[in-house]
């Protein structure tokens, strides 16, 4: 498996998997806020995504003028297949970690 | 949990409208991000604005706007998407496949809309890449000769130059006989040196029972050949090797050859059968060798020994001893050692031939190796090969025609800017790159460029057929050959760009703002342009009127002009050269008795032909005048038969020896008699005996009209008399001319059972002489008609451009009562215009080059006023008949048609 994603890349692209059709800029950036508890800039969220899309784990498409943002277009992102092959990857791997590692980390008493 | 998700408006707006973002900041953004697309960015940045509204006072709201705006500043998400192209995120490249097939499909489109236009241009470029097409064919089958040979750039041929009796310079391409083997003998340093002698002998091959089968002397490839021959070319040898040619009365025949001769006998059957050379030279078969199939201009067939020579009657055609005597059919050829120079060579050579060559007068004999690529463009006696420059002109010609055609191109296409720049404006408008539309508009022009190849594709074997004169045989056209497609598709790239490039790129740079002004868009600035090549076509067009009437004019001339001998249905007849019994006499005395025959003559050539001896001849008047003299050798009836006219004195009488001259009137001034008839009985001192004039004739031709009119005697040279001319009756009919012919023949036969009869109309002959201006003239022709035709295309689009842009003006004109005839001047007159300008630059251009052509003639014509008028009107009328199709139109339409809509 080639290709590799950090912490914050995996999280932003769970994130947009489960927005589904809603994945843009704002949606995200709450949605990753209100999960993980913390604050994100928006220039970082997108520097993310860039990335993202850059490798090929993202796609996105322009969509309609709206009224609420000054008639702006928003940008929605939708995952692809290498993303999808990329988070299984990652999630068997933490699995195999965990399997192998169940014992130990049952916090003694 | 989930309050964002699914839902479709994640926030919820008081009513904050009145609240914006900081300006500044929105500002500064906007700036930095210039061309860069972040229409998404900025509004995700306004909805957490607002967002924020929601929980915050405006003040925080407006500060957290800005760090985000700060945030967004520094991060990699802006740098990238200011480095991209301007909106190229949401459009395709131009390279995307979505784009390519765009392209297409509005080429497609277009060519489909102006089929006027696209046929115009199709075509033209057609033509002009049907012949670049040919001349193509016709080069590589000329540079294809002798490329085949292992080490070929070793080879040389042993040529060289000296100088004639008349001291002029003299390119020699044989060597005397004796040479190779003296530079083989004397000169190390060479991998093979071997010489050979072309013969033209009678071949047959006896078959013990009946009469030997006769092959004729016609179409015989045979040579005397050193089994060193076979070392300097490579044949794959059948049976036999190159050694039995060490023996005398041996010879070497090509597969083909022995096919012929022995049909399909096994090869060990024909090693040791007898072949008869000229009915004596009785040599037997010891090899054969397979024929090359590829381009060469060493077609031999018959490789006899060349130890033979000695042995047989050839040593009395073959000099193998004497060193003056330069013969065509004696050749040398040298192969050098890898690394040996040539031009050490012809100074060993030269330093050989001047040992022995000692009795020749003074004139050294320079020798320059020929390398072998250079021989199949010295086939003739000439320093100067004649054929390459016909090569590199006709070359040029067909790249001329290819640029005019590609002008018309480019004429039209901008033309059709106006039609065109809404169109361009809206693309660019809507996001077009303008490398896209570069890419658009040399699409269109590739595939236009494609039909036109697809179309010349099909045209050049029809016109291969057409001009099978002019096109060396040997010429063919296979479409899927590699050579043959790498040119094509050569032809079609670099067409689409000759003609495409300067459109795409003048039209892709129109600004929209100003193309889509409700007035259009006015480009007269570059009217001049449109013009100029319009100009440009008409004076090449002109070019080609004034040459072909110039030349039209000259070969009339040479046709026409009194050549001081009368040639109406004479024929000639030649016999063998070599032979010197009666038979030509008897053969005389027989044609004579058939009826439909008014008279015959023995001569050795008539009086103009490409064949002139000449020979000094003495005169002891005031002062001693020798000068060369052009021999014509006939017996008593040459003169009347050839009706030439005497001025003084007496036809010469019948005799078998010389005995007396008859001269032409040029002689007769050169030896310095004022009236011919002081010539009379003053004699003159040949080879040592003298012999009286006692005639003076009127000067004719005795060579082309490139060359003046010989000082010339006739006399009867007896033993030079070895043709005959017949002058037939002239109330025959072609079939009763045909059947005189066939009867003469048998007649020929019954005394020449073994050699092919020949026979011409002396005017043939003289035609002939004149071929390569006869074809120089028919070439004009061709090339006046194909630049016409382009010249009409172009002038014919523009006119139909014309008619399009000053549709309005013609419908107010009509409406204010101007005539059909007043709108037709109007839009004819600016075409006069041009047309004049071409003339007055094709004028000077054709006469200058017309002029130099003729000066090759020492009999022409004058080049008069008349041929350029002619020309003028002729260029002025065709040009007026193709613009007239577009302004008669325009000037019919009824203006209510053109005036209503706005």
């Amino acid at each position: 498996m080639k290709g590799y994603i950090g912490e914050f890349e995996e999280l932003v692209l769970l994130t947009i998997t489960s927005l589904g059709d809603n994945a843009y800029g704002v949606s995200i950036k709450n949605d990753v806020e209100k999960r993980s508890d913390r604050k994100i800039s928006i220039g970082a969220l997108h520097s993310t995504i860039t990335r993202l899309e850059e490798k090929g784990l993202i796609k996105s498409k322009v969509g309609e003028p709206t009224h609420e943002r000054g008639g702006k277009r928003k940008r929605f992102f939708e995952i692809t297949n290498s993303g999808k092959a990329i988070l299984h990857h990652v999630k068997n791997l933490r699995d195999e970690l965990w399997e192998l590692s169940k014992a130990t980390l049952i916090p003694s008493k | 949990m989930g309050a964002f998700q699914g839902d479709p408006n994640p926030f919820q707006m008081k009513d904050h409208t009145r609240i914006e973002p900081p300006q500044f900041a929105r500002k500064l953004f906007a700036w930095y991000c210039r061309n860069a697309s972040v229409e998404d960015l900025e509004g995700d940045m306004e909805e957490l604005f607002y967002q924020n509204l929601d929980r915050m006072s405006p003040v925080k709201a407006r500060a957290k706007y800005c760090l985000q705006i700060l945030s967004l500043l520094f991060s990699y998400a802006l740098r990238r998407r200011k480095r991209e192209p301007f909106s190229s995120r949401q459009n395709y490249t131009s390279s995307h496949p979505a784009m390519i097939k765009s392209y297409f499909k509005i080429a497609y489109r277009t060519i489909g809309k102006n089929k006027v236009y696209s046929v115009i241009n199709v075509l033209g470029l057609a033509l002009g890449i049907c012949a670049c097409l040919i001349i193509y064919l016709v080069t590589l089958h000329e540079f294809s000769f002798d490329t085949f040979h292992p080490d070929k750039e070793r080879i040389y041929r042993i040529t060289g130059e000296t100088k004639n009796p008349e001291n002029e310079k003299w390119f020699v391409n044989c060597v005397p006989a004796p040479a190779p083997a003296a530079v083989r003998e004397e000169i190390s340093g060479f991998e093979v040196v071997t010489g050979f002698h072309i013969l033209n002998p009678n071949v047959s091959i006896p078959d013990g029972v009946n009469p030997a089968k006769s092959f004729g002397r016609k179409n015989n490839a045979v040579i005397a050949a050193e089994p060193d021959y076979f070392r300097l070319f490579q044949y794959e040898w059948l049976t036999g090797d190159p050694q039995t040619l060490n023996q005398p009365f041996k010879v070497v025949l090509s597969e083909s050859r022995a096919r012929s001769f022995f049909g399909s006998l096994p090869w060990d059957k024909v090693i040791g059968k007898e072949v008869v050379y000229d009915d004596s030279l009785r040599v037997t078969v010891s090899g054969i060798v397979k024929d090359w199939d590829k381009n060469t201009d060493f077609p031999y067939t018959d490789f006899i020994s060349f130890t033979t020579i000695r042995h047989s009657f050839l040593k009395n055609y073959i000099r193998l001893d004497d060193w003056n005597d330069t013969r065509h059919s004696s050749q040398g050829f040298v192969k050098l050692k890898p690394g040996n120079s040539p031009a050490l060579a012809n100074t060993l050579i030269t330093a050989l031939f001047k040992k022995y060559r000692k009795d020749n007068d003074g004139a050294p004999f320079l020798i320059s190796l020929q390398p072998l690529r250079d021989i199949h463009f010295f086939r003739n006696d000439e320093a100067e090969s004649n054929f390459l420059p016909t090569l590199y002109a006709l070359m040029g010609l067909a790249l001329f025609i290819l640029i005019i055609a590609a002008i018309n191109f480019v004429n039209l296409s901008t033309a059709q800017s106006i039609r065109r720049s809404k169109e361009i404006g809206i693309r660019k408008v809507l996001g077009s790159l303008r490398l896209s539309l570069v890419v658009q508009f040399l699409t269109e022009t590739f595939v236009l460029t494609f039909f036109a190849v697809c179309l010349a594709g099909l045209l050049v074997k029809p016109v291969l057929s057409a001009m099978g004169s002019y096109i060396p045989a040997g010429v063919t056209f296979d479409l899927f050959s590699l050579p043959t497609l790498l040119f094509l598709l050569l032809m079609t790239v670099g067409t689409s760009i000759l003609a495409g490039l300067y459109p795409a790129v003048i039209l892709s740079s129109y600004l929209p703002s100003a193309s889509l002004r409700a007035t259009g868009y006015s480009r007269n600035g570059k009217q001049w342009l449109r013009k100029g090549l319009i100009v440009f076509q008409f004076s090449v067009s002109l070019f080609f009127i004034i040459g072909a009437l110039v030349m039209g004019n000259q070969i009339r001339f040479i046709k026409t002009k009194n050549r001081g001998f009368n040639t109406e249905s004479v024929i000639t007849i030649r016999t063998n050269w070599d032979d010197k019994s009666k038979r030509p006499r008897i053969l005389v005395e027989n044609i004579k008795r058939l009826a439909g025959v008014a008279n015959v003559t023995l001569q050795m050539f008539p009086p103009m032909g490409f064949a002139v001896i000449a020979s000094n001849i003495q005169y002891q008047g005031q002062s001693l005048v020798d000068i060369p003299v052009a021999f014509k050798s006939g017996d008593d009836e040459y003169i009347p038969l050839y009706q030439i006219r005497l001025l003084a004195g007496r036809n010469i009488v019948k005799s078998d020896s010389l005995r007396e001259f008859v001269i032409n009137e040029r002689y007769s001034e050169a030896l310095g008699f004022a009236k011919p008839e002081n010539a009379i009985d003053q004699i003159l001192s040949y080879n040592g005996k003298t012999y009286p004039i006692v005639g003076v004739v009127e000067n004719f031709h005795q060579r082309s009209f490139h060359e003046s009119i010989m000082p010339c005697v006739i006399g009867s040279f007896a033993e030079f008399q070895h043709g005959i001319g017949v002058k037939l009756s002239s109330k025959l009919t072609g079939e009763e001319t045909a059947a005189l012919r066939t009867q003469i023949e048998k007649l020929y036969k019954q005394l020449y059972p073994d050699e092919a009869f020949e026979s011409h109309f002396i005017e043939d002959e003289i035609a002939w002489m004149h071929d390569g201006e006869q074809k120089t003239a028919r070439l004009m022709n061709v090339s006046m008609a194909i630049t016409i035709f382009i010249s009409c295309l172009g002038i014919f689009g523009l006119a139909l451009f014309t008619a399009e842009i000053k549709t309005k003006e013609i419908g107010i004109r009509k409406v204010l009562g101007a005539s059909v005839t007043n709108i037709v001047a109007m839009l004819s007159q600016e075409f006069v215009v041009l047309i004049v300008i071409a003339i007055a630059i094709a004028s000077p251009v054709s006469w200058y080059f017309m002029n130099q052509w003729l000066m090759e003639f020492e009999y022409r014509v004058n080049i008069t006023a008349w041929v350029y008028i002619l020309a003028g009107i002729a260029a002025i009328s065709i040009g007026l008949i193709c613009v007239s199709f577009q302004t008669i139109r325009a000037a019919l339409a009824n203006p209510t048609d053109s005036l209503k809509s706005e």
